[in-house]
């Protein structure tokens, strides 16, 4: 199931995958081929600040928040550009699978951005479109 | 063409830059070929010479990074995997509220390609 368009999603950041001079992350951030975030308007009803989920390994850790939609309207873009089929979605994933067991809790608020068409080494441009394309950015360990 | 490193390449690489230090030292049995860590090292110098702040890191892949701001305005992001494919994508950020615009995406580049959009 997608994650409705105008909704907003975080991804976190780690450390080492964030740009002091920039003030946002870098490309390293978005390195996986599916990228694990957390919708912001779920956590918010069960009173859950994105800020509770920063336990364990992502102590410490930044944040960046994109529209569902921005993940698939800049993959529409770059096949638009380059003539080739390129498709993102964004779909609940609340699966064990998917969230380890200190998140559990919270699965019902994740969700995973996955390629479902396309050349694999369209994630590389993708992912510097993403990285360029961030927009409110909370640095790690603030 | 592209400079060779010495054998004690890996050494030198880290006098260039920690992170292309670790980079030559490669991962999981990955190791790039000197001509590939040559490229590294021609490209950071370029970077250090010709760009403010630039910021060059190793990925968990072992993969190179480069995030550069360039004299006019526009952000390079480029990859180098060990393998040496280095991919290039300059950005024009500058539009508020406006989506940031790819300029030029060259996903096959050399480091000649590279230095010369510095």
């Amino acid at each position: 199931m997608p994650v409705p368009p105008n909704d907003i999603v975080c991804r976190f950041i780690n450390p080492i995958h964030w740009s002091e001079r920039e003030n946002q992350p870098r490309e390293g951030a978005f390195k996986q081929e599916g990228l694990s975030v957390w919708h912001q308007g779920r956590l918010l009803e069960r009173h859950v600040r994105l800020e509770d989920l920063l336990i364990e390994n992502l102590a410490g850790y930044g944040q960046v928040h994109h529209k569902a939609s921005d993940y698939t309207e800049l993959a529409r873009s770059l096949a638009e550009k380059s003539g080739e089929p390129f498709d993102v979605r964004v779909e609940w994933r609340p699966e064990d699978e998917y969230v380890p067991t200190p998140w559990r809790r919270w699965n019902y608020a994740h969700a995973q951005v996955e390629a479902t068409a396309g050349p694999a080494q369209f994630l590389r441009r993708y992912r510097k479109l993403l990285t360029v394309n961030s927009r409110v950015t909370i640095p790690p360990n603030s | 063409m592209l400079r060779k490193l010495p054998s004690n390449r890996n050494k030198l690489a880290e006098g260039i830059h920690p992170a292309v230090g670790r980079f030559a030292q490669g991962i999981e049995g990955e190791i790039p070929s000197d001509e590939v860590v040559g490229m590294a090292a021609r490209i950071t110098e370029a970077a250090i010479r010709l760009t403010v702040q630039p910021e060059i890191s190793v990925d968990e892949d072992g993969a190179l990074s480069f995030d550069l701001r360039l004299v006019n305005g526009l952000r390079m992001l480029a990859e180098l995997p060990a393998a040496g494919a280095l991919d290039v994508g300059i950005y024009d950020e500058r539009e508020a509220g406006q989506r940031a615009r790819e300029v030029e995406y060259l996903p096959n580049a050399t480091a000649d390609d590279l230095i010369a959009l510095l």
